[in-house]
């Protein structure tokens, strides 16, 4: 699978492409500023300025970058990051950023070269959601946000760098953490012990959403969920997207007793029917299971792997 | 010399001819349309029997009447009577040719991607003597055998147009090998092999080279074709990524024509590139739509959905018209003797048109009016008015060339 398609609603808010000044059509939307590959990348920092300038920008709540890499896929988001960072005091109701809403036909995900989010959580202090899509070069410099609610990071492959980022961050607010953790074709050399920070419930004590997803290795990572310290808080596990199988899906049968849970969603899988039904008989709570994959012989493939 | 054909009175409409095939849905759309206007059904002169060598085309075609010519490759034994025969024609450029024998035995014959020079030669074959026959009976081609023949042959299209100062996306060669490509490619950039004679996307691999690595999408059709291990048709679009397999892929498609061109970013509709079809009639721009897509491809067999031109987003569509219908009337002076055609637009997303088809069977848009009208009735109640216009024809005197 791939991603096929740019957001058309992000933070709530419809989504419009902002190019120039009749783009403009007010404040309660979510703008996405991009360019093709035909398009010089000095545009996206021309479209930035424009769109920091128009009248009630001061009350933009949600930013989306589209692509940023005109003609060089291997072009970084820091300089678009700067851009950014230098239109923060025009911006002070943001709340909503995503870096990387690029389709597949834009570029290869595994070829997005990211770069480091934190100058975007220091310059903009009411941020409560960051998305990023796209491993390479990503990191978050030892940062602390008190707003931020929502991280979400996709990749084809996390570098276990980007954990342990995230582990040294302080982020006291923090509700929703939405990894997708890859291949590690394109990324992903992590572990289980990289998770362990997180999975203590020391780091983010209002965590209630912890999303392991698109991840090849998540067999070896389900069976520590149930005696994770975190899971007592969360009332959503979300597994899906990756290729559980059997093995790693028996091990949740544990989650029983689990506290608060209200939902396991395990949805693109290569679990046995019986198993599934096994496990919403045994678990107290919703557990979602769409999208059954049909394993290739021993190959069984995430939902985005480039 | 008097009109050996038919006589008519001032007021009559003239006559239609139509070469095609009995069971096909545009024919049939086409005799509805003449009926609707209260015109007599067009005398169908079916393809299987001008191949199968009688002489219905001789017979058929009088003085002062009209010509149209259908799609032919919608129908499976027309399409392996093509094939036959282009035989002679493929053999003589060194084309590795299905005899007529391989083909009564082929089931993979049936397919559209089979040897498509072939069957594009048996088809630019019987098209020269239907023109030298409509040229000694003094009967009147709307499309002009020659401009068909040109439309199916992308490369030889586009430089047609591009020569009458047309914007098309760059044309950088014609492939001989891989190695060649690669030549052309370099190891950065975004280009578009195309097929002489593909369509629905056939023959169409989008390559997008970044650092010396690339990734190639194409239509399950086109691996289907020419790498049938690696087809996987339960997906439309699949995308390569491995040099050797690309390269196998390209070596196979080299013997049926392929080029390269520069590919132009689309501009996009909610986050989705898209391009147009437009239906030209008499140098006009009349149907259109536009076709949105999650990929490179914007084919409707693809994935690609039909949209209104009015539910477009974007202010730089304001003008949009207007350049179409300066784009439809540049590319209707280069084939000045055909009535009608679906041209293929891209927009950029900086707002330039491209042409990137001319399709000589493009005018089956349904559910589509202009003025009221679908293409076929728009196209016949054009055809009087356009035939004065249609340069270097004498027939418009009602006086056959003999």
């Amino acid at each position: 699978m791939t991603i096929d398609q740019n957001y058309v609603k992000f933070f709530g808010l419809p989504v419009v492409d902002f190019e120039k000044p009749e783009d403009w059509k007010g404040p309660s939307k979510a703008y996405r500023v991009r360019v093709d590959w035909d398009t010089s990348t000095e545009e996206m920092g021309k479209r930035y300025e424009l769109l920091g300038s128009q009248a009630d920008s001061d009350k933009l709540t949600a930013i989306i970058v589209g692509a940023w890499m005109g003609d060089d896929s291997s072009n970084d988001s820091s300089t678009v990051i700067q851009h950014l960072v230098a239109l923060a005091p025009k911006l002070p109701a943001l709340k909503a950023i995503f870096v990387g809403d690029i389709t597949y036909e834009e570029n290869e995900m595994s070829w997005i070269e990211q770069s480091d989010l934190a100058p975007l959580l220091a310059a903009y202090p009411g941020l409560e959601l960051l998305q990023a899509r796209g491993g390479n070069s990503l990191s978050i410099s030892q940062t602390t946000h008190e707003n931020l609610k929502s991280l979400i990071i996709e990749t084809g492959g996390m570098p276990r760098s980007v954990l342990r980022d995230i582990s040294r961050c302080s982020f006291p607010n923090l509700e929703h953490l939405e990894l997708w953790l890859g291949t590690g074709e394109y990324g992903w050399d992590g572990g289980v012990e990289d998770l362990q920070p997180i999975l203590t419930g020391k780091l983010f004590p209002k965590l209630s959403y912890l999303g392991l997803r698109n991840s090849d290795a998540i067999d070896e990572i389900a069976p520590v969920l149930p005696n994770a310290p975190l899971i007592s808080q969360l009332q959503v596990l979300d597994l899906s997207l990756g290729s559980l199988s059997d093995v790693g899906a028996r091990p949740l049968l544990a989650l029983a007793s689990a506290g608060n849970l209200k939902k396991l969603d395990l949805s693109h899988h290569y679990i046995a029917p019986e198993v599934v039904e096994e496990l919403q008989a045994a678990l107290p709570f919703e557990v979602v299971a769409n999208d059954p994959q049909e394993a290739d012989d021993e190959w069984r493939n995430i939902y985005v792997s480039e | 010399m008097t009109n050996g054909g038919i006589f008519m009175s001032r007021n009559e409409p003239r006559r239609w001819n139509i070469l095609g095939n009995p069971d096909c849905r545009r024919v049939a759309r086409f005799q509805a349309a003449l009926n609707q206007r209260g015109q007599l059904s067009a005398q169908l002169i079916d393809y299987a029997s001008v191949l199968g060598g009688d002489s219905s085309l001789t017979e058929s075609l009088a003085s002062g009447t009209l010509l149209r010519i259908e799609s032919a490759a919608e129908s499976f034994s027309t399409r392996r009577m093509l094939l036959a025969y282009g035989y002679d024609r493929a053999m003589a450029e060194g084309y590795q040719a299905a005899s007529p024998q391989q083909i009564e035995r082929h089931t993979s014959a049936a397919s559209i991607e089979f040897k498509p020079r072939q069957l594009y030669l048996g088809f630019q074959r019987l098209l020269q003597e239907v023109d030298e026959v409509c040229a000694a009976s003094g009967c009147l081609p709307v499309q002009a055998p020659t401009d068909i023949a040109c439309m199916y042959d992308k490369w030889h299209c586009q430089q047609l147009l591009a020569a009458a100062g047309i914007a098309v996306p760059k044309l950088l060669g014609r492939i001989q090998s891989w190695d060649h490509l690669r030549e052309l490619t370099g190891n950065d950039g975004r280009t578009m092999v195309k097929m002489a004679h593909g369509s629905g996307g056939v023959g169409c691999i989008a390559l997008h080279w970044s650092h010396g690595r690339v990734r190639a999408f194409m239509s399950s059709q086109t691996l289907a074709m020419a790498a049938p291990e690696l087809a996987d048709l339960s997906v439309p679009i699949q995308v390569l990524s491995d040099e050797r397999s690309l390269a196998y892929v390209i070596e196979q498609l080299v013997p049926e024509q392929i080029h390269l061109e520069h590919w132009l970013a689309k501009a996009k509709h909610q986050g989705n590139p898209f391009d147009l079809r437009v239906v030209v009639i008499a140098g006009r721009p009349r149907h259109a739509i536009a076709r949105v897509g999650r990929s490179p491809f914007t084919n409707l067999n693809l994935g690609g959905q039909r949209l209104g031109l009015d539910q477009l987003d974007g202010s730089e569509r304001v003008n949009l018209w207007s350049q179409v219908e300066s784009m439809a009337a540049k590319v209707a002076n280069c084939f000045p003797q055909t009535l009608s055609f679906g041209l293929d637009l891209l927009l950029t997303p900086t707002g330039q048109l491209n042409v990137l088809e001319v399709n000589a069977f493009g005018d089956l848009l349904l559910n589509v009016l202009s003025e009221g009208q679908d293409p076929y009735a728009a196209e016949i109640a054009a055809t009087e008015a356009w035939i004065p216009s249609r340069s270097g024809d004498l027939s418009t005197t009602g006086i056959a060339v003999a």
